[in-house]
């Protein structure tokens, strides 16, 4: 599904997918903070968050890897399926040269980071990123 | 009737001759086989002799009536005094631990009274000074008539095969042992590993949180800037800590990787450095570096790095104010030293000698290095030696400073040469 400048106000849209809510909390209160214009959805699970995809157009998917049900693999290709040019950037506590190569083949992965990841890189990726989703939108 | 006329003169020489030559006949046939008897018996005595195994005859009621010198070696007794023995006796001595075997539970005499063979008796026999030797022993009655006659019992000293045989009981249950201790190694890993990676997890929302928090420090009360600082620094500590316990356990796991391209020493030694100088001038420390302009080495840069940050870090948290670090980078033939030097606390011998292993506390005097993880010279040596280097430390003792160096090859900057045609044949 692609989005249409005409359609969507101009802000940036995040949706973050981890089942540790504690991370959802802060990264919210980070983003709400630094980058006050953008709108951010949190969900708990992988099927939270194909919810919440089918309902709202979002510009920056992050996505932790291991979660109960869907692990962050698998709801990327299932959220790529129907967002097939979604920004995606996969968060794990668990990285490893495979994780990392599948997660860019099969997943659509542009940044796998390390946690604990340094709140002020991840905020000026997040800005980053989707600035220039926005732009692609707009050309 | 008329008698017969008696035998002629010549009929009774003939008969006188043929008696005498049957005589001489059998004469020489005793003679032979008395020779043949004879030889037999030096035969026999000849393999008896030579027997490995202890032999000793017995008649019918176990009286020993023959023993040879093999016998005699393994029992430690003379053979005139076992020649007036009972077979039972003669084997059975008693034992120093009074684990008596009495002619009522004697094998030996059981198979004796009920003429039967006994073969592969496992048993100590104590020899007469007092020396247990594990022997195998085999009884066979010698039957005549259907009836026997004696017995002979052959005694075997096992004593050699038994050694193996407890070696090799010994050496099962020490790879046994070697085994359950890799096992508990690798669960103990795992443990470390999988507590090290969910540690990461909860270290997230601190550390966002804190930056939110160190945003708004402006507007906070200095007494709640200081708690954030704390927090921040003790967050800094507890993710290093994690860190360096993944980093140690991937190391011994053989799983720390390095990926080595064409380098130069002289600047990841050169980057580091600057960019600890801003850190040695608040402690008023001299930063004197040494660096050989160009040293081309075959290494993984950022590795390198973190070995040179570990070396120059534990240095100036052992150099009081005022004090020198020197660094040192130089390149010989083959190979690339870099040394850090510090007029710091110093080190003991002991101190030096465990220094590089994981989690090792050194003395009181080395307080910065408690408070460290006790796994970054570990890692650190982990690193150099998969560039092929090694690492070393020297301090003249305590408070007399510590020179930490290590050493890796130099970068061939020709191409490999053709191996010779002999040897590739």
């Amino acid at each position: 599904m692609t989005t249409s400048p005409t359609r969507y106000p101009q802000a940036a849209t995040i949706l973050m997918v981890d089942d540790d809510p504690d991370i959802l909390l802060s990264i919210g209160r980070l983003v709400e903070r630094n980058i006050p214009d953008a709108r951010f959805f949190a969900a708990a699970s992988g099927a939270e968050g194909l919810k919440i995809l089918s309902e709202e157009r979002i510009d920056v998917l992050v996505s932790d890897f291991r979660m109960p049900g869907l692990d962050g693999l698998q709801f990327l290709q299932a959220a790529r399926k129907t967002h097939p040019y979604l920004v995606c950037v996969m968060i794990t506590a668990y990285p490893n040269p495979q994780l990392a190569v599948d997660a860019v083949r099969l997943g659509g992965v542009i940044f796998l980071i390390t946690k604990p990841f340094d709140p002020g890189y991840f905020v000026s990726l997040l800005k980053t990123l989707a600035e220039a989703h926005l732009s692609e939108q707009r050309i | 009737m008329s008698e017969p006329a008696p035998p002629s003169p010549e009929v009774l020489q003939r008969k006188l001759e043929r008696e005498r030559r049957a005589r001489l006949e059998a004469e020489t046939i005793a003679e032979k086989t008395t020779l043949e008897l004879y030889k037999l018996a030096e035969a026999r005595d000849a393999i008896l002799r030579s027997a490995g195994d202890g032999i000793l005859a017995c008649d019918a009621a176990g009286k020993i009536t023959m023993v040879n010198p093999a016998g005699i070696s393994l029992l430690g007794r003379p053979d005139e005094d076992l020649l007036s023995e009972t077979l039972h006796f003669a084997v059975h001595r008693p034992r120093p631990d009074a684990s008596e075997c009495t002619p009522y539970s004697c094998r030996l005499l059981r198979a004796l009274r009920d003429s039967k063979t006994l073969t592969d008796v496992e048993e100590t026999v104590w020899r007469y000074d007092g020396r247990p030797v594990p022997t195998n022993m085999t009884l066979t009655a010698v039957m005549q008539s259907d009836q026997p006659s004696g017995f002979v019992l052959t005694i075997r000293d096992v004593s050699a095969r038994k050694q193996a045989e407890e070696a090799r009981v010994k050496m099962m249950s020490q790879l046994e042992e070697l085994k359950r201790l890799q096992e508990l190694d690798g669960l103990k890993t795992n443990f470390i590993n999988m507590a090290a990676h969910e540690l990461r997890t909860p270290l997230t929302p601190i550390r966002t949180e804190l930056f939110i928090l160190r945003q708004s420090a402006g507007e906070m009360p200095a007494d709640q800037r200081k708690s954030v600082d704390i927090l921040a620094r003790n967050f800094d500590r507890l993710a290093r800590l994690v860190e360096d316990v993944l980093e140690g356990s991937r190391l011994q796991a053989g799983r720390l990787g390095v990926q080595k391209s064409a380098m130069d020493l002289t600047a990841t030694v050169t980057d580091v450095v600057d960019s600890y100088k801003s850190v040695a001038a608040e402690r008023a420390i001299t930063l004197d570096a040494r660096i050989d302009p160009s040293i081309p080495i075959m290494g993984d840069a950022a590795r390198l790095a973190q070995v040179m940050v570990n070396l120059i870090s534990n240095a100036s948290k052992f150099t009081p104010e005022g004090g020198t670090i020197a660094i040192g980078a130089k390149r010989s033939s083959d190979l690339a030293t870099v040394t850090v030097k510090d007029t710091g606390v110093g080190l003991t011998r002991e101190d030096m000698a465990k220094l590089f292993r994981p989690f090792s506390q050194v003395g009181d005097h080395s307080k910065a290095l408690v408070e460290g993880t006790g796994l970054g010279l570990f890692i650190c040596k982990g690193i150099i030696e998969l560039h092929g280097g090694r690492i070393w430390v020297d301090s003249p003792g305590p408070g007399k400073g510590t020179t930490f160096s290590f050493a890796i090859p130099v970068a061939s900057l020709t191409a490999p040469k053709m191996a010779a045609p002999e040897a590739r044949k």
